[in-house]
């Protein structure tokens, strides 16, 4: 059973937006022990299922509710019930609520959200998301390496850090 | 005329509003579904190389993608004046019947059970996917594992649950793995039991809607779909055929390069959502639905035992000719329970671990047709190419699209049985919203929120002033 499961999603012909599966896709190509990584589109039921079976839990979304290039780190509380749009695609939260409901899972679970910019019909980031993205990933290696972390301990559910 | 808006009905896969206009007797007269969004993929693909379209039609939809890739590989292959390998043809059709099960899995369990199971009239706030979850935790578990298992065949074949590209034009791009093939057929046993059970529980609850069940779309029409050669289900190849109301074969035969010789298009001011009609009957006498109920209509029967059993039980149950759009869940169900037969006999025949799977060609037409039988109905892609190969213009009729003239009458019935002209009810909008539903548009996904579709009726008198107003949401 791993321990971490990182999804990133996001649709990658939308610009800024490709930007969590980029990241995923970057991962799952270390194939570290203990560590599974979906990139997808977008987020599914099916998933709840995963989420359930690990320990420790890292979405990773650009998000248009944050400054472009800043980064936000928030934990999720399973516990918090989410009105989640429960079709073919979810939300983190509607997805922990069911890992939970449904499969009995409680994993530790943060969201990395990167502020994007543009998320029009376009193949390629803007320049201030491609430059994030190796900062994005250097923060989610040290989620991943480290439980201790202290975004993994926050009380109150948003920790922000630097921009990227 | 008092106009009842319902707006917006959808989001995401597509957004639309309902009106209903009233008369001075405070009586339904009329009601529309309006689709209000433009997709535009017929135009912004021209100039782009044909091999290219597969991978970009696949972009139409996240719940059909395969549909998309089928059809759209299916009219290059004919630009190609290709005929693919009988391998490739078969694993497209394990793909397409892949998604067939998700589809079917999601507009079932996630879209609709919540009216089945917890009732038409029950708490909106818990009418939904959580409710469900609550109140049959183990129902919600199956749902999620056959969706899943239709979802992982996807990605076992093509790499991607989403937007998978193993299709392409002259084939698939790689032959199926012998250990691929084992981990599908070993997963199949679990998803066949899950739809049986769910058969069962559908079956056993069906005589509590007698009345949703005679006023949901329930009205002679013509029927659409694709059969095989022997005039039995098909999903991946066929050609077109034609019921009438009383099942009498009007049209059969047609080859897909024809289509455009029975469907019309027509277009209305207050939709973007095109209005397909049998060309014959003009517009709009010439209304047929398509989709499962149409399919199990058209078809002798769907060749696989247990769905075959399940499909005589339908018939003896409700007709020859199935009429109420509320069997759409029936139906919908046999089928899944068909495509996961049907994959299992595929994935056993003897040729399906061969290497070749594709055939290679520039184009040698101007024009190519491609035709499948998507989850929510029949799905057309015709495009016509220049001298290099770049797309010049290109047809598609949507599944969803073939419905839209349906769905607009089922409205209008549904409206005029249970909407009080002078007292709107929740139940009401929830009728209104079930009826489409049933036809499982890609709008549905939309049509579906958690909790509380958000909807805002207002109903006005002839002198503007609002008389009723009710917010959900």
């Amino acid at each position: 059973m791993a321990d971490v499961l990182i999804i990133g999603y996001g649709n990658i012909l939308r610009g800024d937006d490709a930007l969590g599966w980029l990241v995923a896709d970057s991962l799952r190509k270390q194939d570290r022990p203990g560590v599974e990584v979906i990139a997808s589109h977008q987020l599914t039921p099916e998933m709840s299922e995963l989420v359930a079976g690990v320990n420790r839990v890292i979405f990773v979304d650009a998000r248009e509710d944050i400054p472009p290039g800043q980064i936000l780190v928030e934990r999720l509380d399973p516990k918090v019930s989410s009105d989640a749009s429960f079709s073919h695609q979810c939300d983190p939260w509607g997805l922990l609520q069911n890992a939970r409901v449904l499969f009995g899972g409680t994993p530790t679970a943060l969201l990395v959200g990167v502020g994007g910019e543009a998320f029009e019909l376009s193949e390629r980031m803007t320049q201030q998301l491609d430059q994030a993205l190796t900062k994005v990933l250097k923060l989610v290696d040290e989620l991943i390496s480290d439980a201790n972390h202290p975004h993994w301990h926050q009380n109150g559910h948003k920790g922000e850090t630097d921009n990227a | 005329m008092k106009t009842i808006t319902i707006h917006p009905v959808t989001r995401i896969e597509g957004h639309a509003k309902i009106t209903l206009h009233m008369n001075k007797d405070g009586q339904v007269q009329d009601a529309r579904f309006h689709v209000t969004q433009v997709r535009g993929f017929e135009k912004f693909c021209e100039g782009r190389p044909f091999y290219e379209m597969p991978s970009l039609m696949a972009r139409i939809c996240g719940i059909c993608p395969v549909s998309h890739l089928v059809a759209s590989a299916k009219a290059c292959d004919a630009l190609m004046s290709v005929r693919i390998p009988k391998t490739a043809a078969k694993l497209r059709y394990i793909l397409h019947l892949g998604q067939m099960i998700q589809s079917h899995a999601l507009s079932f369990f996630h879209l609709s059970s919540p009216d089945l199971l917890l009732g038409m009239d029950s708490d909106p706030a818990l009418r939904n996917i959580v409710g469900v979850i609550q109140a049959h935790p183990e129902l919600a578990k199956e749902g999620i594992a056959l969706r899943k298992f239709g979802q992982q065949v996807i990605e076992w074949l093509a790499m991607e649950r989403i937007h998978p590209q193993w299709i392409v034009p002259g084939g698939v791009n790689r032959p199926l793995a012998s250990e691929d093939r084992d981990r599908i057929l070993s997963e199949i046993p679990a998803a066949r039991d899950i739809t049986l059970r769910t058969l069962g529980l559908l079956k056993s609850i069906l005589d509590q809607f007698e009345d949703e069940a005679e006023h949901f779309g329930n009205f002679p029409s013509l029927y659409l779909g694709i059969t095989d050669a022997g005039g039995d289900l098909d999903f991946y190849d066929g050609n077109l055929r034609v019921m009438d109301a009383d099942g009498s074969i009007i049209q059969d035969g047609v080859a897909p390069d024809k289509y455009s010789d029975v469907i019309g298009e027509a277009v209305e001011p207050w939709s973007y959502l095109k209005m397909p009609y049998y060309k014959p009957m003009g517009y709009p006498e010439g209304l047929y639905r398509v989709g499962p109920l149409a399919r199990l209509n058209i078809v002798n029967k769907c060749g696989t035992p247990l769905a075959d059993k399940e499909f005589q039980e339908y018939h003896e149950r409700f007709g020859a000719v199935v009429e109420s759009s509320f069997f759409f869940h029936y139906a919908r169900l046999i089928e899944a329970l068909h495509s996961i037969e049907k994959m299992e006999m595929l994935l056993n025949e003897p040729d399906i671990l061969s290497k070749n799977v594709r055939a290679h060609a520039s184009a040698n037409a101007e024009e190519g047709v491609g035709v499948a039988e998507a989850p929510r109905g029949t799905l057309i892609h015709h495009y016509k190419v220049d001298e290099s190969g770049a797309i010049v213009w290109a047809n598609l009729i949507i599944a969803t699209g073939n419905n839209n003239l349906a769905m607009n009458h089922s409205i209008q019935q549904v409206s005029k049985h249970y909407v009080d002209g002078k007292n709107l009810t929740e139940g009401m909008l929830n009728r209104v919203e079930a009826v489409i539903r049933a036809y499982d548009p890609c709008l549905s996904c939309s049509t579906h929120a958690i909790g509380q579709m958000p909807m805002r009726i207002q109903l006005i008198d002839t002198d503007g002033s609002v008389v009723d107003e009710k917010y959900r949401g």
